[in-house]
């Protein structure tokens, strides 16, 4: 719950920027680098002079996009995969769930490292590296779904009245598994955004001057002695940003999972 | 058991197949020719064509293939474009300094996380219990790379206890450790924690209890044998997660391990070297895997027979 008005504050707080700040977040002025915490700049100056709460909040959007096209992309190849994979069987169930297991077992930041070394730097590139690895956790989920439900009376009554496979999948399947998935994306949009910004920091993800919370605690590497407070704020908002997405999914789960332990 | 284990087996060196041919295909199916970009802007035509044919890239895919396979059984991993020294050299070179600080930290993980997820059950909805949710969903939702910048600061800077960068000393592995650490503090403890709970309200416990069995045998003979399968399979996968978050943990304190290897190749194009260091990545991932499917075997017989 915490985390939803987290959340809410932190998506109002990215997509008011322009009205929050008089600051350009790109603009450099040299002459103001590196100022400490001050009552005109809340939290300090970078060190091209720009304003480092300008820069996050600008960064806040970058990320959110990042996140949201990310999983969104895993979705829309997750979900119809999981659900075809399910529905069918055979080989094509085969396939694809050994192709979920593998890219599921490898290491998901070596994952997106790799891509990014294949498809270059970027936005965009980002964003495919990182849709990529959350498709296989919603094949897994789909597919879960879509066997449990597939025995049951309703989806062969509705056979016998000739419903095309099509729109059973679509009405049915993807009906019931809508809140594992809206769970599983939240807890998602965590790591996307963890795991972009990780390429940011190494200098793999979106370049500068854009201000991506990852890039400007890489570029901030060299200022930890001098200016700490450089690389401690984006951090600061990567880690926030993660926590709400996280609390979000795990209070969900716990609101809408219909099994209640008692220890 | 044993059949058990060859299905594993094989299972694994499928799997390792199957990564390396990805591997391979990435490196050739890559936007712009590769043999242009390992020679670099200043080379000419001649040496691009030269480079070329010494690379084999202007054989067919499937010649290519083959001679790549050929090439992993003998152990040859190619040559970098950057240093022209083997591969296989430089990688083996580095890989137990990761190894140690992938062992350091999953020690560490362990040691924390398994105790404080069992205390957590046992005193459920306790402040400690409160506490330990709460830290292990900061520790899943903190950013390696931070943690280790923060860490240096404080320890290193700060109050001047531990070495901030490097591998030479016994005391450098501990921030890098800790940092490296953090996120599978979480899950362990997570997952010791939700493992627990669910053998706690089990009929069998309920039984031993009302025989009269003191809480501590109670623990040892009953709650851990069982808390801890699942436990050992997280354990054991964590693992390959961690050899993910070892590349940035390598890259924030300067480890000199496999992670800031390939960080280095990726930003020198050396595709031969990427190859080599992704493909041993895998190696390592498989063979843990498959260690973990081993001995959840052993361990719980109903997995043998499935």
């Amino acid at each position: 719950m915490i985390g939803l008005f987290v959340l809410i504050g932190l998506g109002l707080a990215a997509l008011a920027a322009p009205l929050l700040t008089s600051y350009d977040p790109v603009r450099q002025q040299l002459p103001q680098a590196l100022r400490a915490p001050s009552f005109a700049h809340p939290l300090g100056t970078d060190h091209l002079g720009r304003d480092l709460l300008a820069r996050l909040l600008y960064g806040g959007r970058l990320s959110l996009i990042i996140g949201f096209f990310a999983v969104g992309l895993g979705l829309a190849v997750g979900l119809p995969l999981g659900a075809v994979s399910g529905y069918y069987g055979g080989w094509i169930d085969l396939l694809v769930q050994r192709l979920a297991d593998l890219l599921l077992s490898f290491p998901s930041f070596l994952l997106a490292l790799s891509l990014a070394a294949m498809l270059g730097v970027g936005l965009q590139n980002v964003v495919i590296s990182v849709g990529i690895i959350a498709i296989p956790s919603f094949i897994r989920l789909v597919r879960a779904t879509v066997l449990s439900i597939r025995s049951q009376a309703f989806v062969e009554a509705a056979r016998c009245i000739g419903v095309t496979d099509r729109v059973i999948i679509f009405r049915h399947v993807l009906a019931n598994s809508m809140v594992p998935v809206i769970v599983q994306a939240s807890l998602n949009l965590g790591s996307a955004i963890l795991t972009a910004a990780g390429l940011g920091f190494l200098g793999l993800g979106v370049q500068p001057p854009a201000p991506e919370w990852g890039s400007m605690l890489g570029e901030a590497r060299s200022y930890i002695f001098s200016s700490t407070y450089l690389p401690t704020f984006p951090g600061l908002a990567i880690f926030s940003a993660v926590l709400a997405f996280n609390l979000v999914g795990d209070g969900l789960r716990d609101a809408l999972d219909p099994r209640q332990r008692n220890a | 058991m044993t059949a058990y284990f060859a299905r594993c087996v094989i299972a694994g060196a499928i799997t390792l197949l199957v990564i390396s041919s990805v591997i391979f295909l990435m490196i050739r199916l890559l936007p712009g020719d590769p043999a242009r970009v390992i020679a670099g802007e200043m080379a000419t035509e001649q040496d691009v064509a030269l480079l070329r044919a010494r690379l084999n890239l202007d054989k067919p895919l499937t010649v290519q293939y083959g001679i790549f396979l050929r090439e992993l059984f003998h152990g040859n991993l190619g040559t970098s474009a950057r240093t022209q020294l083997p591969v296989a050299e430089e990688v083996f070179a580095r890989l137990p300094r990761t190894i140690r600080l992938a062992a350091v930290s999953m020690l560490i993980a362990t040691l924390l996380g398994v105790p404080a997820g069992l205390v957590a059950a046992f005193r459920r909805y306790s402040i400690f219990d409160l506490l330990v949710s709460f830290g292990t969903l900061c520790g899943v939702s903190m950013p390696v790379y931070w943690l280790g910048l923060m860490l240096i600061v404080l320890f290193a800077v700060k109050l001047g206890w531990l070495p901030a960068a490097g591998a030479d000393s016994f005391a450098s592995v501990i921030l890098p450790g800790i940092t490296l650490a953090m996120y599978s503090i979480g899950l362990i403890t997570r997952m010791t924690r939700a493992s627990t709970l669910d053998v706690l309200c089990q009929d069998y416990i309920r039984t031993a209890r009302a025989k009269g069995l003191p809480g501590s045998a109670l623990v040892y003979r009953h709650v851990l044998r069982n808390v801890l399968i699942p436990v050992i399979t997280t354990v054991g996968l964590q693992f390959g997660a961690l050899l993910g978050g070892a590349v940035l943990t390598e890259s924030v304190f300067g480890w000199p391990g496999m992670g800031l290897l390939l960080v280095d190749s990726i930003f020198s194009r050396d595709y031969p070297m990427i190859q080599g260091v992704v493909l041993v990545f895998s190696a390592l991932v498989i063979s843990m895997n498959l260690l973990v499917d081993v001995s959840y075997g052993y361990i719980d017989p109903r997995i043998r027979y499935s």
